[in-house]
């Protein structure tokens, strides 16, 4: 084989037509920005309901988005028939202060039928071919594969999880929903070009050929994943790490923003650890969580890690790690569950301390040759199988160079003791960076939605990480519940005005970067761009929070965007789309950067009550800072209650049925 | 050592310099793998019926959609070597490395559900 086929860096002429300054016109009742899984199942959901349909992705449909490469498992699908708690009760007990209580009980209340909606759309979520018949892990009646509680069905293995994106796929064909591929959106056209009112279209441009495209549109849904990518910079040797679609940039939130959409706990702060560069293949390392739960690890003499309940009372059988502790609701996956004592059963507490004091010798390797055979099917078959990113380039990959689960055990990564506390260990060492930023489970802020999923903005949905609605289950039941709640409001609404001036002035912005001339004007890359914007957010949005901090930030941004970013090139469509994510990234970082300075106003002011949420806006160029209390969905004009809000909100879908 | 004589000035590489590979013999230049590709991480060949080319290596996911689209099995993902961990042989204690030259054969596959 000739590896060496690219080695001479040739300039190669670029494969398709260039088009530049060519605009396509095209006119839908609702568009869909991202076709991922949310946006496919919200795309399907719309077109049902009688709406003309485009979606539009920067990625080939059929295996766009997160999940677009696979799923190994469904999450709080609390409203299946076996469930030990209704959603409603759920709401009751949990949710964390700051989340979105709403959003999340929407998307709890929609995950089942979600799951039996992609089956009936064709996705194999059933142990049909009785390869776990006697497990532990199936439920005989339905023959469903449960995950992490085997007592209760809280969440599923999926059977043919690998294929859930291809059935979206075809089922959007199915309903004539018009697929734009490698289109990138970039911005939102409001009625009569005035920032805040309702949405009436949008632009984008083509990433083979650089034409434009122009939507005309009654209702919007963004379905573009969360913000990424804006502390670290981190391309090379490190997408096989990287936790979030490289495609998710903040698109959604900065054309919502941009378009005077009210966003909100835009301040708070988290980890960035499932996105750098020091990390291992996702689930490509022996650990003991997660998609690999629940394996034995053991220490490098073979001298296996004990196991305690969420009690600390020790766990003596592998079958024993799947049950909850008597008394216990269930247990379960207390990230995408946000549910104080749902805690697994864990590797010893602690650990760290025993291995620093030399009772457990690193390295750790994952024992799968000792679990059980079925276990160890549904760990390296199951799961490894059908997650995302792992069924060919771990599954077939290690398998090719000898690794056999019946024989080996796979290395977990050496790191600082306290990194085996938690988590999935191809994370890596968690000393390796900051804590900078969360990217995960709503805990970045998100736009403000109501109880439609729709933002302040009219006719503007939010489904899927976009509304802070994470993991695949979510990101299904948020999709069908947007695209049914925007193809209702289409109906309601006569076509708007797109201003040509807004369409004139945003095509002048797309174009900017592959007209700008080399050597004199444009010497910049959109990698140097990317990793400028990092530095300025590493530096001034992230631990040593301060309002001069966070001014300097916002100044040095400013001028980076008003210099460098002027002088930013591009040499084809795909490095153009590059530079407008860029571009992306700096809106998205100011308004992280004003957002920790509203917080901290509020907190100097006595505004800031633990439980106040707070809002930020553009109101006529200026950034305008309101509060509400937690709860707020469940305060006038809105019902007192979840269910009640919800019944409310589905009676024309109802009917329609 | 003719071919030693001349030397060229070229960009730097990037890293990975790989991510995925196509093998010339076997591919029949239909550009499945470039059609699916999430980040044009590989792009259709200018030329007609040739190989696709591997333009964007270091913004590759390794989703491996590629591979699976391939339907000649010329696409084969390649781990960056920092990358690539290692296993233990339980009854022996051998430690190999995934990727490694002189690695055990191929001993183990039962194909996931779907596994064409």
């Amino acid at each position: 084989m000739d590896y060496q086929a690219n080695r001479g860096n040739e300039s190669i002429p670029w494969p398709y037509p260039i088009k530049y300054g060519v605009i396509n016109r095209v006119k839908v009742d609702v568009l869909v920005v991202g076709g991922g899984l949310a946006g496919g199942c919200a795309g399907i959901a719309a077109a049902r309901r009688g709406a003309t349909v485009a979606v539009v992705d920067k990625a080939p449909i059929k295996r766009s988005g997160c999940g677009g490469a696979g799923m190994d498992h469904y999450n709080t699908i609390l409203d299946n028939p076996k469930t030990p708690m209704t959603p409603e009760e759920n709401m009751a007990k949990g949710v964390t202060i700051g989340r979105q209580g709403h959003r999340d009980y929407i998307a709890v209340k929609g995950a089942w039928a979600s799951l039996m909606e992609l089956e009936k759309l064709g996705l194999p979520i059933r142990d049909e071919d009785d390869d776990f018949a006697g497990s532990a892990t199936r439920d005989e009646e339905m023959k469903l594969l449960k995950a992490y509680d085997y007592r209760d069905m809280i969440a599923v293995k999926l059977r043919g999880g690998h294929y859930i994106k291809t059935v979206i796929y075809d089922g959007l064909k199915q309903e004539g929903v018009r697929l734009f591929e490698r289109v990138m959106i970039t911005s939102l056209l409001n009625e009569g070009g005035k920032i805040g009112s309702r949405v009436v279209g949008a632009t984008g441009f083509s990433m083979e050929t650089g034409e434009v495209y122009v939507f005309e549109a009654k209702s919007v849904i963004l379905s573009t994943g969360y913000i990424c990518s804006i502390w670290t910079f981190s391309t090379e040797i490190t997408g096989n790490s990287y936790r979030w679609d490289p495609n998710d940039i903040g698109e959604g939130f900065a054309m919502a923003w941009k378009a005077g959409a009210k966003v909100v706990n835009m301040h708070k702060n988290g980890h960035t650890k499932a996105s750098h560069p020091f990390a291992w293949p996702r689930f490509g390392v022996g650990n003991p969580s997660n998609t690999w739960f629940p394996c034995t690890i053991v220490d490098n003499n073979g001298k296996e890690i004990p196991w305690v309940d969420k009690n600390g009372n020790p766990v003596k059988t592998v079958e024993a790690r799947n049950l909850p502790v008597e008394g216990q609701l269930y247990c379960g996956s207390t990230i995408s569950d946000d549910l104080k004592g749902i805690e697994l059963p864990n590797l010893i507490a602690d650990l760290p301390d025993r291995i620093r004091s030399g009772e457990f010798e690193l390295p750790l390797w994952a024992d799968l040759p000792s679990m059980p055979e079925d276990e160890r099917r549904s760990i390296w078959g199951m799961m490894i199988g059908n997650e995302g990113k792992t069924r060919y380039t771990i599954y077939d990959y290690y398998t090719r160079w000898g690794f056999n689960p019946d024989k080996d055990m796979l290395q977990a990564p050496v790191m600082s003791p306290e990194g085996y506390r938690s988590g999935g260990w191809f994370q890596g060492e968690p000393n390796a960076v900051k804590p900078w930023r969360s990217e995960s489970f709503g805990r970045q802020g998100e736009p403000a939605c109501d109880w439609n999923l729709m933002t302040s903005v009219d006719g503007l949905y939010c489904a899927g990480a976009t509304s802070g609605l994470e993991g695949c289950s979510f990101a299904c039941s948020s999709g069908f519940y947007a695209g049914n709640r925007a193809s209702e409001y289409m109906r309601k609404v006569s076509d708007g005005g797109i201003d040509e001036a807004q369409v004139q002035a945003e095509i002048e912005r797309i174009y900017a970067p592959v007209k700008r001339l080399g050597d004199t004007e444009a010497y910049v890359s959109w990698k140097e761009l990317w990793a400028g914007s990092a530095r300025v957010m590493q530096q001034d949005c992230a631990e040593n929070l301060s309002i001069p901090i966070l001014r300097h930030g916002l100044h040095w941004m400013d001028s980076i965007k008003n210099q460098e970013m002027q002088q930013t090139y591009a040499r084809n469509p795909h490095e153009l789309a590059r530079v407008i994510e860029c571009e992306t990234r700096i809106t998205c970082s100011e308004v992280f950067l004003n957002a920790c300075i509203s917080k901290i106003e509020a907190e100097n002011s006595g505004i800031l009550q633990k439980d106040t949420l707070i809002f930020n806006q553009l109101v006529d160029g200026e950034i305008k800072t309101t509060f509400d209390t937690d709860k707020y969905w469940l305060c006038a004009p809105y019902a007192p209650n979840y269910l009640e809000n919800y019944n409310n909100c589905i009676a024309a879908e109802r009917e329609d049925a | 050592m003719d071919d030693m004589k001349q030397a060229y000035i070229v960009p730097n590489p990037t890293g990975p310099t790989l991510a995925v590979s196509i093998n010339p013999d076997v591919c029949v230049g239909c550009n499945a793998c470039a059609n699916i590709c999430r980040t044009q991480t590989i792009l259709p060949n200018p030329e007609p019926a040739l190989p696709p080319i591997i333009a964007y290596p270091d913004e590759c996911w390794y989703c491996a959609c590629c591979v699976e689209m391939c339907r000649t099995g010329a696409l084969q993902m390649q781990l960056p070597i920092n990358q690539r961990i290692s296993y233990k042989r339980k009854e022996t204690g051998e430690v190999f490395r995934i990727g490694q030259k002189d690695a055990p054969p191929k001993s183990y596959f039962k194909p996931p559900y779907g596994w064409l």
